[in-house]
């Protein structure tokens, strides 16, 4: 017999069948159908905790480090025309040894907020979120309130990132994957999930990773 | 001879349907093995969320001297001072709430629920399995240890940790504890275990129960969603 007669059209046909039994068969008696559901405390309906933190008017709010050893803090004061001004400040936990990182005066438009992950694992570093119209920006900053830079007291996560042309276009911040290394999402050009990055804060390099975060 | 040549001619036409058949049954077989060996690898929960510590030694080990590594990265574990026993600046449960303690995790929205009767104790984002996948079910903590070493992963993903905080084991080597070497949390970073702010496991460690007796532990539901009508949805569960 040779090899053409073997894959005449019915053959393969038949060679189909049995692939398709086969992995059926493997389904129906070996996937997992465990399906449990049960009652719970009215979970759902408590106050959520907020992924970020949003202070309003003439006020102030916290987040604490993932240590409980340091606070970050922003005031907020209203100002004229429609702006607010946002101090942002980083202490012991108890309120000593502060440090003014930034002052910042904005459009009802924009605000400032504090994300849950704000804190780098070692309190060194602090990124918050300035947030306009148009997309969410992460700015990083030294904690004990020395400049990252000679030209700026913070770094724009978002416009390294942009300059570096990846391709892909900044989504989030999300958090510290390590002391220096945050977590940048993005998305693809026609809108779908893309790679995610980290941003190493002291060589302001984007690294790309095989995992998305 | 015409006869016999039909014969012959019909004989070797059966004898390829015969081969057809068997290389057919093969083939389904082969997609069989497969398709279960697929499932088994998709749907299997590993006995071990930590490949190397979880083989060794699950009690408490206080290195205050060794660095730590994740990712290929080292990072500084927190100094454990077994003497300190500063309670925690989030008391859980100071009001003494009544009934049963039960924690819940919300594997889809990345959220853990400490209950005491019906007052909520303590809400806070988790970290589960990313390299590895967290375990659903109902179980019990079986172990508390103020601290111990994880380490578990290959190569690059290789992660050797000491003095981990606030350990609360609910199945095998699947844990409750704090994390000190990201803070990403809110979002699936592990190896299984449940990672926690170090502030939120140190509340959750002082306020929940360890096994005493033949009393267990402080019952933890992992769920892979909570539905809006309070409903707890594991997808094949640990029966444990």
């Amino acid at each position: 017999m040779t090899a053409r007669q073997y894959f005449e059209l019915d053959f393969v046909f038949i060679l189909l069948v049995a692939a398709i039994l086969g992995m059926t068969f493997a389904l129906s008696t070996h996937r997992p159908n465990n399906h449990v559901a049960f009652s719970v405390p009215d979970l759902q309906n408590k106050q959520a905790p907020s992924d970020t933190i949003a202070p309003i008017q003439d006020s102030s709010f916290s987040q604490i480090s993932p240590d409980g050893t340091q606070k970050v803090t922003i005031l907020v004061h209203a100002g004229e025309n429609n702006t607010k001004t946002y101090t942002i400040i980083t202490s012991q936990e108890n309120g000593s040894d502060t440090h003014t990182l930034f002052t910042i005066a904005l459009p009802d438009s924009e605000s400032i907020t504090i994300p849950f992950n704000t804190w780098s694992p070692d309190n060194h570093y602090v990124f918050i979120e300035h947030n306009t119209p148009n997309n969410t920006q992460a700015w990083i900053f030294q904690a004990n309130g020395q400049p990252l830079s000679q030209e700026t007291s913070y770094l724009n996560a978002n416009a390294l990132f942009d300059g570096r042309n990846t391709g892909d276009t900044y989504q989030e911040a999300t958090g510290w994957s390590s002391e220096t290394l945050l977590i940048i999402n993005t998305t693809t050009l026609d809108g779908k999930k893309g790679p995610s990055y980290w941003f190493d804060v002291p060589s302001k390099s984007i690294i790309p990773l095989s995992t998305e975060f | 001879m015409q006869k016999k040549s039909s014969q012959k001619r019909q004989r070797k036409k059966s004898v390829t349907h015969i081969r057809k058949i068997a290389i057919a049954a093969v083939i389904a077989v082969l997609f069989f093995v497969s398709t279960v060996f697929f499932l088994q690898k998709e749907y299997s929960v590993p006995t071990c969320a930590n490949s190397k510590s979880c083989q060794s030694d699950l009690s408490q080990h206080i290195d205050n001297t060794t660095t730590g590594t994740f990712h290929g990265k080292s990072v500084l574990p927190p100094k454990i001072d077994l003497a300190d026993n500063t309670p925690s600046s989030i008391v859980l449960g100071s009001h003494t709430p009544t009934g049963e303690k039960h924690i819940y995790i919300d594997l889809s929205t990345q959220t853990l629920y400490a209950y005491q009767g019906k007052t909520l104790i303590l809400k806070t984002l988790i970290s589960s399995g990313k390299w590895g996948r967290t375990p659903t079910g109902n179980f019990h903590i079986w172990e508390k240890l103020r601290a111990t070493r994880m380490a578990g992963g290959e190569g690059d993903d290789a992660y050797d940790l000491p003095n981990v905080p606030y350990v609360m084991y609910f199945y095998n080597d699947f844990g409750l504890h704090g994390a000190y070497w990201h803070d990403n949390f809110g979002h699936p970073m592990s190896h299984g275990c449940i990672n926690m702010r170090q502030i939120d496991a140190k509340a959750l460690f002082e306020w929940a129960d360890g096994p005493s007796g033949s009393t267990p532990g402080t019952p933890v539901s992992v769920c892979d969603q909570m539905t809006k009508s309070n409903q707890c949805i594991q997808n094949n569960p640990i029966q444990s």
